[in-house]
């Protein structure tokens, strides 16, 4: 890529030269041309330049030409739009480039003439953010001299948008963190047991070393867990499209097999689960939908481990076949000031005194989020904390054609 | 017995650290959140916690914090017990006054000789006699240091500092010996809060802070008064 930019700018300072060139040697090439027509002249010289602009603005990159003296003689379509047509030509890069960081580095790469590439972060309110997010901006500079004409010295400037590989880069490097995070707790309650069992006499005792290598199976399976979900998670992630198994399917036979997973835990909490769904046909990936009814109706019932729990789900298709779907519960719910964040992967909400013996994987809900949007759909949740708390997925007809 | 109080979230690795300790013949004390652990800390006075992190209610460093500025706790030694391997995190808690940690996943073999590492430190160090230093005085009964006859509110690591560099007055102590006087042991990490604990130290001796001399590349002193 870089080498390929690299070329391209070699290129291109060649036509500015040349054009440049042209531009000065104007007057006495007119001269020496008398017997040719003006006209002509100046047409090739237009032309030459509308194929040097035409290549520029084909360029990826915001591309600007600066003098010695600091003046922008030139630039591209893409550096057009970062200044949002803010009139930069002929100007100053004081007046054009208001960061100082910016500025700084290109005085210095003018008095020295020296090729640079750097990434520089600017504020969300500066001109360089990209108005899609609220964070910072990353942006890849690469300045190339141009003193082929030692008189004529001048920079080439070439600026690239990368906040959102920096972003998906950072987001990578969270999840490997996270996920790492996760995995430990378990691993330390196999291993601390393990390292007693495997003591000289560790295995004597049969009562203790059967409850302890009936923790540790509870942690094997918890790590089972996060590897799937994992995996899951990554896989609705890798790209803008994930890959659905569209076919119909019956959402009520669905939520029966969810309940029949989860009938042990339901039975054991003395929770009950209330179906209103009535037998339609709805076109989508049955392993996704199995999904996300099951982490949200386990996620309730985690939540709330020590009470007989309520649980309605509640479906319908409107006469313009706009998919609903509520599952609703009467447990301790989720804290206004947690709402918005609940759907993030790891994300917890603390709480006291009310744990299950083995926690989440942290990723369920960020599970079941993108897999509603990737069959077009939206969730939401609503809670008062202790009287309801309503999970609503909504999928448009539109997608499921 | 030895009294170890256990701050965990997660069950069963609260469990497990606890049925370790009482197999090795201390009493065992859990707390589920940093709330509970916390009033437990203040009531009991265990003779060591074991801290995690990352906790519902109040959070490990909270405790910390709390601790230290407590005097029924500032001097119980704690070890933290945390998934987080970021250094950041190690250094933060031992600036806060912890005396070690350990990583999740941990043996339990280590954490418990660790514990009692810790443990025995404290029961060897008060050989002190009592003894007047400019304008310091110790008082070996009290186990308390006094600046112009004002008795000083320092933290166990603190408080071992400033013992040792008292008794060696005039003398520059280099900082291995200090870590090890301390901690123990001196590694990377330990080292990077030493300065920490010697500049709260100073602070908290007010005026006469610069009786404690920095003798660069070596560690410090505590200045023989004239």
């Amino acid at each position: 890529m870089t080498y390929f930019a690299f070329s391209c700018v070699i290129v291109l300072a060649y036509l500015l030269v040349r054009s440049n060139k042209r531009q000065q040697g104007a007057e006495s090439e007119l001269g020496r041309l008398r017997k040719k027509s003006l006209l002509d002249a100046r047409n090739q010289d237009k032309s030459h330049n509308r194929d040097l602009q035409q290549l520029l603005d084909a360029l990826p990159q915001a591309f600007f030409s600066i003098t010695k003296e600091g003046v922008v003689n030139r630039i591209n379509s893409q550096a057009g739009r970062i200044f949002d047509g803010r009139d930069i030509l002929n100007k100053n890069i004081d007046q054009v480039f208001l960061d100082s960081a910016m500025r700084s580095l290109l005085l210095k790469k003018l008095s020295k003439l020296k090729p640079a590439r750097k990434i520089l972060r600017f504020p969300p309110n500066s001109i360089f953010s990209s108005n899609t997010h609220d964070k910072d901006s990353h942006w890849e500079i690469e300045i190339y001299p141009l003193s082929l004409l030692s008189k004529n010295s001048e920079i080439q400037l070439m600026m690239r948008d990368i906040t959102a590989s920096v972003h998906s880069d950072q987001v990578r490097k969270d999840f490997v963190a996270n996920a790492s995070h996760e995995l430990r707790t378990p691993l330390s309650v196999i291993s601390g047991y393990l390292e007693h069992l495997t003591e000289e006499g560790g295995l004597d005792q049969r009562e203790p070393a059967q409850k302890m290598l009936g923790t540790m199976d509870r942690h094997v399976v918890r790590i089972n867990r996060i590897v799937d979900d994992m995996l899951l998670i990554s896989k609705l992630e890798s790209d803008d499209f994930v890959p659905l198994n569209l076919a119909p399917f019956c959402i009520a036979t669905c939520v029966r097999d969810v309940i029949e997973r989860l009938e042990l835990v339901i039975k054991k909490q003395k929770s009950t689960i209330e179906m209103e769904v009535a037998e339609f046909q709805l076109i989508g990936d049955q392993f996704y939908w199995t999904q996300i009814l099951f982490n949200l109706v386990e996620n309730a019932l985690k939540q709330n481990p020590s009470i007989p729990l309520q649980i309605r789900i509640h479906a319908e298709l409107d006469r313009d076949d706009n998919f609903k779907i509520h599952i609703a519960d009467n447990g301790i719910g989720i804290p206004a000031t947690d709402l918005p964040f609940i759907f993030k992967r790891f994300y917890r909400v603390e709480k006291h005194h009310s744990q299950t013996q083995v926690k989440g994987t942290g990723l369920g809900l960020s599970i079941v989020k993108r897999a509603v949007e990737a069959h077009g759909g939206t969730i939401t949740a609503t809670s008062t904390p202790g009287i309801e708390t309503i999970f609503t997925i909504a999928i448009p007809k539109s997608h499921d054609e | 017995m030895e009294s170890i109080l256990i701050i965990e979230d997660e069950i069963d690795i609260a469990n497990l650290v606890g049925f370790n300790f009482e197999r090795n013949g201390y009493s065992v004390d859990i707390a589920h959140d940093g709330r509970e652990g916390l009033e437990k800390i203040l009531k009991n006075q265990p003779d060591l916690v074991i801290l995690d992190l990352m906790l519902p209610e109040i959070d490990g460093y909270k405790i910390l914090k709390k601790m230290q500025r407590d005097t029924r706790s500032h001097s119980i030694p704690v070890i933290m017990l945390t998934a987080k391997s970021q250094i950041d995190d190690r250094l933060k808690g031992l600036e806060l006054g912890a005396d070690d940690y350990i990583t999740k996943p941990f043996s339990p073999k280590e954490l418990i000789l660790r514990a009692q590492a810790i443990l025995k430190r404290n029961r060897v160090t008060p050989v002190a006699e009592d003894f007047l230093l400019g304008p310091f005085r110790f008082d070996k009964n009290a186990l308390a240091f006094f600046v112009h006859d004002q008795p000083l509110s320092l933290s166990l690591i603190e408080f071992k500092l400033f013992l040792f560099l008292c008794q060696r007055a005039g003398q520059s102590q280099d900082r291995n010996n200090l870590l090890k006087v301390v901690w123990g042991y001196s590694d990377e990490i330990h080292s990077r809060t030493l300065d920490t604990h010697m500049k709260r130290l100073r602070k908290k001796l007010g005026k006469e802070g610069s009786f404690i001399e920095t003798i660069r590349g070596i560690g410090y002193r505590v200045r023989q008064p004239e």
